[in-house]
C-alpha cells in the first residue's frame, strides 16, 4: 500500500506539478490568512496582526521551496527544470555556447576516435566468442632469446596428446596460393589449418560447412572461403558450393563460406585441410606452425602454460637434439595479435585525454569570463530562496548540457576523421592488423562517449559552480558591473587554469614534436641501401608444377633476362625476403672455428638467396673479397656473401673471407659454404636497433619457388608496374605478381603505425596550441576590461602606454612561465616513461623541447599581447568616467 | 510524531495541527510552517496522513489532513521507540 501511495505522489510531482504547486500555494496563503485571522482576533491592529503572521510564517516562496524539496521525485523534477532553465540561458547567449561545444567536441571527439581504436585494436581485435580463453601457444628458446618462435609439428602433436587444459587445440599454417582460371591470375592467402580449428574459433560458417576431421582423411582437396573473399571474387553467389577453384594448378572444392565475423589469421582469405597427422608426425626441426588453443572451463594461461611446460620438458629430455632448451609460452591471443599496436594507441589515449582537459579548463574558463554577467542574477536567486546546492547544481546542470552537445558533435567530427584517417592506410595493413576493419563507433564507444561527455560537463563546470555559488549575496548585489581591480578570488582561479592550460598544451605539443620527429628518424634510418627507383613484387612459382630445380631456374632466368631487356630498367634481382619487408627468413649455423657449446646454443643469422645483381639494385656496398657471380651456379662449389655484423660476430680479428659457414641445423645435409665476400650491413627494418647479421646464397645453388623481385630503373617505377604484370602473364600465366609496390613504399609502409600515429599527434598538437592561445587571449581580455579602471587612473597618473603594455604582459608572462614550467617537467618524466614502450620511436630530444617550449611561449606572448594594445588605448577620462 | 500524534483526535488543517502541538506539548514546541508544511507533505507521499480541501470554521477553504491506517501504525512504532529511548535515557540519567 504504503509504496502504490509513493508511486503515484511520484507521478504526480512528475506529471501534475502545476496543479501540485497551485495547490501548494494556495494552502500556504490561506494558512497565512487563518494567521492573520488569529491575531486580529488576539487585538492586534490588522496591520500589526499581518506583520506578526509574515514573521511567523517566513516567505510565501521561501516555505513552498521548501516543501518542494521535501517531496519524491523533486530531485529529479528540478534537474529537468534546471535543464529547461539551463537550455534558456545558452540559447540567450549563443557565442558563448557555440564556442563552448566547439571546444568540447573537439576534446571529445579526440577521445572518441581514439577509443574506437582502442576498442577495436586493443580490447577485441578479433570478433570471437569468449576471446579471453582463446590463447596463442609460442616454443621459446630461452638461451636465444626467442620467446615466439613457431611450433614444429611433432611438438603439436605431443601437445595435443598429452594436456589437459584445451578444449581445443589447433595448427595452422600459411599457405597462399596462385588462384587461375576465367582470366583471373592471382595471389591469394590462404592458411592451412587442422581440423579443431574452425570449432575452436567457434564461429559459425555463412554457407556450407567448415573443415572437419572427415576432410583430413588423405588431405581432402577442399577449401573454405573467407567472406570478404566470396563477396569479391564470386559476388556472395550463394550456389558456389560444390564448385571449384583453381588453386597452384589443382581443383579444390568449395565446401562453405566462413561468417563475416571469421577474419584469422588477419588477412585470411581462403582455408585448406591440413593433414598434419600423417604427413610429419615426426618433424621437431621445421618450426612452421602457428597454434591456438582454447582454454577448457577449469584451466588459466597460468595453468596451461604450466601442464605445457611438463610436456615440453618430457620432450626436451626424449629428444635433446631438437628440443633441448625449448620451452612453452602461452598468451592470449589478443594480447599476442596487438602486441606492437597498443602501445602506440595507449599514448595517444593518453594524449586524447590531455586534449580533453585542455577543452575542459578551456570552458571552464569561458564559463567564470561569464561569471560577472551572471553574478547578481546568482544573487537574486539565492534571495529568492535557492540553497548553495542549487546553485551548484544548477551550473553543473548547464556545463553538462554543454558537454553533451560537444560530444554529439564530437561523435560526428570523430566519425568524419577516422574515415579520412583510414583512407590513408596501405591497403596490406588495413587487412593485416587485426581489428582495424572494424574500427567504427559503435554502441560501445558511443557509451564511452557519454561517459565522457559526463565527465568533462561536470570537470568543466565544478571551479565555475564553487567560484559563483560561495560569492556573498550581499557584495554581488553591491558590486557595480565595474570595480577598480577584478575580484581576487576569480583572478587566481582563472591564472590557475591558464597555468595549467599552458603545461598541457606544452604536454601535447612536445609529445606531438616528439612522435614526428620520431618517425622522421625512422625514415632517415641509415637503412643500408637505395630505396629510390626501385619496384618490388612477389612471386610464388606452385610446387605442383615446379618441382625440379632446373625448372624453377629456368623460370627465373627467363623473366630476368626479359625484365632485364624492358626499357629503363637498370638492374634486376631476387631475393627471398626484402629489407624492411614483413619478415626474414631466420635460420640457424654453424661457423668455421666456432663448434656450438650445445644444441640449444647455435647461434642464428638471416639468410637471403639473391641472384648475382642484388648488391647492385640496391648499391649495397662491397667491403671485401667479391659479390656474387654468375659463374657461382649449381655445379660450381658451393659460396655466400655474409654481411659486415656476420663477419665480425664469427671472426672479429680474423679475415673472414676463406672460412667456412655452413647454414642449417648442424645435423643438417647442407653443404660447407666458403664466403667469397663481405659487404655493407642492411637492415631489415627501422625498428632494429641494429643490423642483423645476414648471410647471402646465390640463387643458382638454391633456386626458390617463392621469391621477391627487385627492379631498378630510370623512370618511374610504379610506371612499370603494368607491364611487369603483362610480362609475367606472357611467361606463366599461372604466377601472377603480387604485392606490387615501390622499395619506398615498402619502407614507409613499414612504420605506417608510426605515421599514422604521428599524424594523429599533430592534430593534436595543433588543437592544444590553439585552445591554449584562446584561452591565455580570453583572460588578457577579460582581465583588461575589469581593470579598465586601474589602468586609467594609472595613465591619470602619468603611465605611458608603454607601462601599461609591460603591466599587462607581465601577468600574463608570468603565467605562461609558471606554467611552461610545469608542462616542461611533465613531458620529460612522461617522455622518459614511455620511450620505452613505444620502441625507441619517441626518446628525449631537446631540440624539440625547447623549440616548442619557445613556440608556445610566442603564442602566449600574442595572445596576451593584443589585449595589452586595448589596455593602452584605454582614455582615462572615460575609464575614470565610468558609469 | 507529534503531527500524527496531533491529528489522532481528527483531520485538521496545517494551523490547524501547530497550534495543537503547541498546546499538547504546553507550549514547549512551536512549529514553524518552513518545517511543518515539508513534514506534511512528505508523511503524505509516505501515505501516513491523507490530505483533502474543506473549509475552515471562518469559511475560509483549507487543505485538510487526516490520519492513515498506515500513519495510525507508524504512530504506535515511533511512540514505542520514543517510550524507550526515553525510558533509557532516564535510567541513563538517575544512575549515579
Amino acid at each position: 500500500m504504503p509504496l502504490l501511495v509513493k508511486v503515484r505522489s511520484l507521478l504526480r510531482n512528475l506529471f501534475l506539478s502545476r496543479r501540485v504547486d497551485a495547490e501548494l500555494d494556495q494552502e500556504v496563503r490561506s494558512h497565512l490568512g487563518m494567521l492573520i485571522e488569529e491575531n486580529t482576533r488576539a487585538g492586534m491592529s490588522p496591520e500589526e496582526a499581518q506583520r506578526a503572521a509574515r514573521i511567523e510564517l517566513g516567505g510565501i516562496e521561501q516555505v513552498k521551496e521548501q516543501v518542494r524539496d521535501a517531496g519524491i521525485g523533486n530531485w529529479l523534477h528540478a534537474v529537468i527544470s534546471d535543464c529547461r532553465y539551463g537550455i534558456r540561458q545558452l540559447r540567450k547567449n549563443p557565442a558563448f555556447t557555440t564556442v563552448a561545444v566547439l571546444t568540447l567536441a573537439l576534446g571529445i571527439g579526440a577521445n572518441t576516435a581514439i577509443f574506437s581504436n582502442v576498442n577495436a585494436l586493443v580490447l577485441r581485435p578479433f570478433s570471437l566468442p569468449d576471446l579471453d580463453r582463446v590463447v596463442a601457444i609460442w616454443e621459446t628458446v630461452p638461451k636465444q632469446d626467442a620467446y615466439r618462435v613457431s611450433v614444429a609439428p611433432a611438438n603439436f602433436h605431443d601437445w595435443t596428446e598429452q594436456s589437459e587444459s584445451f578444449e581445443y587445440l589447433a595448427a595452422t599454417r600459411g599457405w597462399d596460393a596462385n588462384l587461375t582460371g576465367e582470366g583471373v591470375a592471382e595471389r591469394v592467402e590462404g592458411y592451412q589449418v587442422t581440423s579443431d580449428f574452425f570449432p575452436l574459433l567457434g564461429v559459425p560458417a555463412e554457407l556450407g560447412r567448415q573443415i572437419s576431421s572427415v576432410d583430413l582423411q588423405g588431405a581432402a582437396t577442399v577449401v573454405v572461403l573467407s567472406h570478404g573473399f566470396w563477396e569479391r571474387h564470386l559476388a556472395g553467389d550463394r550456389t558456389v558450393l560444390g564448385k571449384n577453384l583453381l588453386l597452384n594448378g589443382r581443383k579444390f572444392t568449395i565446401i562453405g563460406v566462413a561468417g563475416s565475423d571469421l577474419d584469422f589469421p588477419a588477412g585470411a582469405q581462403i582455408w585448406t585441410p591440413f593433414d598434419l597427422h600423417s604427413v610429419e608426425s615426426t618433424d621437431r626441426e621445421t618450426h612452421s606452425l602457428l597454434v591456438l588453443g582454447r582454454l577448457n572451463e577449469n584451466a588459466s594461461v597460468s595453468s596451461a602454460t604450466a601442464d605445457l611446460q611438463a610436456v615440453a620438458g618430457r620432450l626436451a629430455e626424449q629428444f635433446p637434439g631438437s628440443n633441448a632448451g625449448h620451452g612453452v609460452r602461452v598468451i592470449r591471443l589478443a594480447e599476442d595479435a596487438t602486441d606492437g599496436t597498443w602501445q602506440f594507441v595507449m599514448v595517444l589515449m593518453g594524449c586524447a585525454v590531455f586534449v580533453l582537459l585542455l577543452a575542459c579548463v578551456n570552458v571552464a574558463n569561458l564559463q567564470l569570463a561569464r561569471a560577472s554577467s551572471r553574478q547578481k542574477e546568482m544573487a537574486i536567486r539565492s534571495g529568492m530562496g535557492a540553497s548553495r546546492w542549487q546553485l551548484i547544481r544548477q551550473l553543473l546542470v548547464e556545463s553538462t548540457l554543454l558537454a553533451l552537445a560537444g560530444g554529439i558533435a564530437g561523435a560526428l567530427l570523430a566519425n568524419w576523421g577516422m574515415e579520412l584517417l583510414r583512407r590513408d592506410l596501405p591497403p596490406f595493413i588495413m587487412a593485416h592488423v587485426p581489428g582495424l576493419k572494424h574500427v567504427a563507433v559503435d554502441l560501445r564507444v558511443l557509451l564511452f562517449t557519454l561517459a565522457v561527455a559526463l565527465c568533462s560537463g561536470i570537470l568543466a563546470g565544478l571551479a565555475p559552480a564553487f567560484r559563483f555559488s560561495g560569492s556573498d549575496l550581499n557584495d554581488a548585489l553591491k558590486e557595480s558591473t565595474r570595480s577598480s581591480t577584478a575580484g581576487r578570488s576569480a583572478g587566481r582561479l582563472r591564472g590557475v587554469l591558464v597555468i595549467i592550460e599552458t603545461a598541457l598544451a606544452l604536454i601535447l605539443l612536445v609529445g606531438a614534436g616528439l612522435m614526428v620527429s620520431g618517425f622522421r628518424n625512422l625514415l632517415a634510418v641509415e637503412m643500408g641501401f637505395d630505396r629510390t627507383h626501385v619496384l618490388t613484387f612477389h612471386i610464388a612459382l606452385p610446387q605442383e608444377k615446379y618441382q625440379k630445380k632446373d625448372q624453377i631456374q629456368g623460370y627465373y632466368d627467363r623473366l630476368l633476362h626479359q625484365l632485364q631487356t624492358m626499357p629503363s630498367v637498370d638492374t634486376v634481382a631476387c631475393v627471398t625476403s626484402l629489407p624492411s619487408g614483413w619478415s626474414w627468413n631466420w635460420t640457424e649455423y654453424t661457423a668455421e672455428g666456432h663448434p656450438p657449446a650445445s644444441a640449444g646454443e647455435v647461434p642464428s643469422t638471416v639468410s637471403q638467396i639473391v641472384t648475382p645483381d642484388f648488391f647492385a639494385t640496391l648499391h649495397v656496398p662491397l667491403i671485401k673479397g667479391r659479390f656474387i657471380s654468375l659463374a657461382d651456379g649449381l655445379d660450381a662449389p658451393p659460396v655466400a656473401v655474409i654481411s659486415e655484423s656476420m663477419a665480425h660476430a664469427n671472426w672479429p680479428d680474423q679475415d673472414p673471407i676463406g672460412k667456412h659457414v655452413k647454414l642449417g641445423h648442424p645435423e643438417s645435409s647442407e653443404p660447407e659454404r666458403r664466403v667469397v665476400g663481405v659487404v655493407r650491413d642492411i637492415r631489415s627494418s627501422a625498428f632494429e636497433p641494429k643490423a642483423n647479421p645476414t648471410t647471402y646464397v646465390p640463387f643458382a645453388q638454391m633456386p626458390q619457388g617463392s621469391s621477391a623481385v627487385l627492379v631498378r630503373t630510370s623512370a618511374d617505377p610504379l610506371s612499370l608496374a603494368r607491364s611487369v604484370t603483362q610480362l609475367l602473364r606472357s611467361i606463366d600465366p599461372g604466377t601472377p605478381a603480387y604485392d606490387v609496390r615501390t622499395l619506398e613504399q615498402v619502407v614507409s609502409d613499414n612504420v605506417s603505425g608510426v605515421e599514422s600515429s604521428a599524424r594523429m599527434m599533430l592534430v593534436f598538437g595543433f588543437i592544444a596550441l590553439a585552445l591554449a592561445a584562446a584561452g591565455i587571449f580570453a583572460v588578457m581580455a577579460y582581465s583588461v576590461t575589469q581593470r579598465t579602471l586601474e589602468i586609467g587612473i594609472r595613465m591619470a597618473l602619468g603611465a605611458r602606454p608603454f607601462d601599461v603594455l609591460r603591466l599587462v604582459m607581465a601577468s600574463a608572462m608570468k603565467m605562461a612561465f609558471v606554467g611552461l614550467t610545469f608542462g616542461l617537467g611533465v613531458s620529460l618524466l612522461l617522455t622518459q616513461a614511455i620511450s620505452n614502450a613505444v620502441f625507441g620511436v619517441i626518446r628525449i630530444e631537446p631540440p624539440v623541447f625547447a623549440s616548442l617550449t619557445a613556440l608556445l611561449a610566442m603564442v602566449a606572448a600574442v595572445a596576451a599581447y593584443i589585449p595589452a594594445r586595448w589596455a593602452t588605448k584605454v582614455n582615462p577620462i572615460h575609464a575614470l568616467r565610468g558609469d | 510524531m507529534l503531527i500524527l500524534k496531533s491529528l489522532i483526535a481528527g483531520e485538521k488543517h496545517g494551523l490547524g495541527v501547530s497550534r495543537r502541538i503547541q498546546q499538547i506539548t504546553g507550549g514547549t514546541f512551536v512549529v514553524k510552517p518552513g518545517s511543518l508544511f515539508p513534514a506534511l507533505h512528505r508523511m503524505e507521499e509516505e501515505g501516513w496522513i491523507s490530505s483533502f480541501w474543506g473549509e475552515s470554521e471562518n469559511n475560509r477553504r483549507a487543505k485538510y489532513y487526516r490520519l492513515t491506517k498506515a500513519g495510525k501504525k507508524q504512530l504506535e512504532a515511533e511512540t514505542k521507540r520514543w517510550d524507550r529511548i526515553s525510558w533509557a535515557i532516564a535510567q541513563a540519567l538517575e544512575a549515579s
